[in-house]
Order: C-alpha cells, then sequence, then structure tokens
C-alpha cells in the first residue's frame, strides 16, 4: 500500500480516536473529575487546545530563526502557518476557557492572570499579523515579521507557564495541571482520556499543518510555472 | 441554572452529541481540503513535466 492510502486511514483513525475521546469525555463519571463536577469535562478540550497553541507558536519561532539563517522562503511559509494555527487554538483555548469560567465563576471574563496573559498572548501575534500586512515587499516582511516571531520563544513560555504561577498574581483558575508540589492530580480514568485527546488535537495540528504548508507550496509552484 | 429545560443527565448527551458533531463537521472540512489540495498537487505536477 503507498503512502497516500496509509495518510488517508491515518486521517480516518483520527477521526474515529477523537470520536471516541468525545463519547467518553462526557460519558465518564464527573464525581471522578473533582470537584468542579460536570464543568470539569472542559479540560479535555480546553487544555488540549492551549497545548496545541504552545506547540505552534513554538514550531512558528523555530521556523522563524531557520529562515532568517538560511532565508528560504519555503521556511516563511512554515513560520507564518504554524502561527495562524496558533491563534486559531488559542481562541479555542479562549473561548472554551470563557465557556467554563461563565459555569464556574458566573462571568465569562474576569481578567485574572491565566485569562490576562493568554490575551496578551493573543495581541502578539495579531501585532506578528499586522506586521505582515503592513510590508509590501515579500522578502522584508519575511525578514522582518521572522525577527519579531524569535521573541516568540521567550514571550509564549514566559505567559503561558511562568506568569500565571507567579504567587504574587493569585487568581480564579484552578490549579494548574501540575500543581504546586510537582505533582500530576488527576484520577486515572481522567488521565487515559486527557491524554488521549491530547494526542488527537496534536494529530488535527500536524495535518492541518501539513495542509497549510502544501497550500504555501503550490502557491509557490504556479507562481514559477508562470 | 441547570435542570431550566432538561435535566442534567440529557444535557451531558446533548453537549455530547453537539461536540461530536461539531468534529466530524472540522473531519469533513478538513477531508475535503484535502482531497482538494492531492488533486490540484497532481495537477500542478503534470503542468511542470510538460
Amino acid at each position: 500500500m503507498d503512502r497516500v492510502r496509509w495518510t488517508a486511514i491515518g486521517k480516518i483513525a483520527l477521526a474515529v480516536w477523537m470520536a471516541v475521546v468525545i463519547i467518553l469525555a462526557f460519558l465518564m463519571p464527573a464525581q471522578n473529575l473533582g470537584s468542579l463536577g460536570q464543568a470539569a469535562r472542559v479540560i479535555f478540550f480546553h487544555i488540549p487546545s492551549a497545548w496545541v497553541t504552545v506547540v505552534a507558536f513554538m514550531i512558528s519561532s523555530v521556523f522563524s530563526i531557520l529562515y532568517l539563517v538560511k532565508r528560504r522562503r519555503v521556511d516563511d511559509h512554515r513560520a507564518v502557518n504554524a502561527s495562524v494555527l496558533g491563534v486559531v487554538f488559542c481562541i479555542l483555548a479562549t473561548v472554551t476557557g470563557a465557556i467554563f469560567a461563565t459555569i464556574t465563576w458566573g462571568s465569562p471574563w474576569n481578567w485574572d492572570p491565566r485569562e490576562t496573559t493568554i490575551f496578551f498572548l493573543l495581541l502578539f501575534y495579531a501585532a506578528y499579523f499586522v506586521l505582515r500586512s503592513a510590508v509590501a515587499d515579500e522578502e522584508r516582511r519575511a525578514v522582518f515579521s521572522g525577527a519579531y516571531n524569535v521573541l516568540g520563544l521567550v514571550v509564549v513560555p514566559f505567559l503561558v507557564f511562568i506568569a500565571p504561577r507567579l504567587s504574587v498574581l493569585a487568581g480564579l483558575h484552578p490549579e494548574p495541571l501540575i500543581n504546586v508540589r510537582g505533582e500530576l492530580d488527576m484520577d486515572w480514568r481522567a488521565l487515559v482520556i486527557f491524554l488521549s485527546s491530547l494526542a488527537g488535537f496534536t494529530g488535527i495540528f500536524g495535518w492541518s499543518y501539513s495542509l497549510a504548508n502544501r497550500v504555501s507550496r503550490l502557491q509557490d509552484e504556479i507562481l514559477e510555472q508562470d | 441554572m441547570s435542570g431550566l429545560l432538561v435535566d442534567e443527565v440529557t444535557a451531558i448527551f446533548v453537549v455530547m452529541a453537539v461536540t461530536l458533531v461539531v468534529w466530524l463537521g472540522i473531519f469533513a472540512y478538513l477531508w475535503g481540503l484535502d482531497r482538494k489540495v492531492r488533486r490540484l498537487e497532481k495537477e500542478v505536477r503534470r503542468a511542470g513535466n510538460e
């Protein structure tokens, strides 16, 4: 069987995998999810979204560095495409978080440390896209936005992992997955579903990213042929 | 707020069904996109070989 067949099977498998994850995420008894009850089911979607956001933005920064070093157009495409997907999943994480906030604390937005930092993260990448649209020349656009994007290597981990944990900023957000003692505090059934969802979301990102890059490559090839 | 229109058990099934539909919709979109890209790639490759 050729490669196309295998990837097709993989994609169908992903469809089934995520369907099962969704079913289990909702059928799993709520009492094993801790004190938050039914609303806690959001972790199966909210955290994987945030995880993919970080992965996507990190990949984007790496390709920006690669572009600045090697100056290959394809690396710029890979950087932008990863940034776009990062923003998409960041919005998903923010919205699922707001849904959870509405159920648990009565209002979708409270400017607590986690919510505020994700807002800044979105602003950071909004600025990236504004920068790109402001530069007409393709090469200069890639260089400027590449340089800006390298900052992401510091900004993203800081905003996502460090800032919300600073004890100086007490917040509403539930204890992060890895708590203050450095342990993972989750019922094993929930953990299995959670990790499966994480894998599935990563697969969705991988497929979407590969599609985006193939489209960019097609655009380049078609332009070349003219 | 809970139990306003349906009981909690029904509500969970509804949310699950909606989530499932959303996922299958996204999957169908990605699959269709993948097919179009594959077709375009074949065409461009053919045009490149002429």
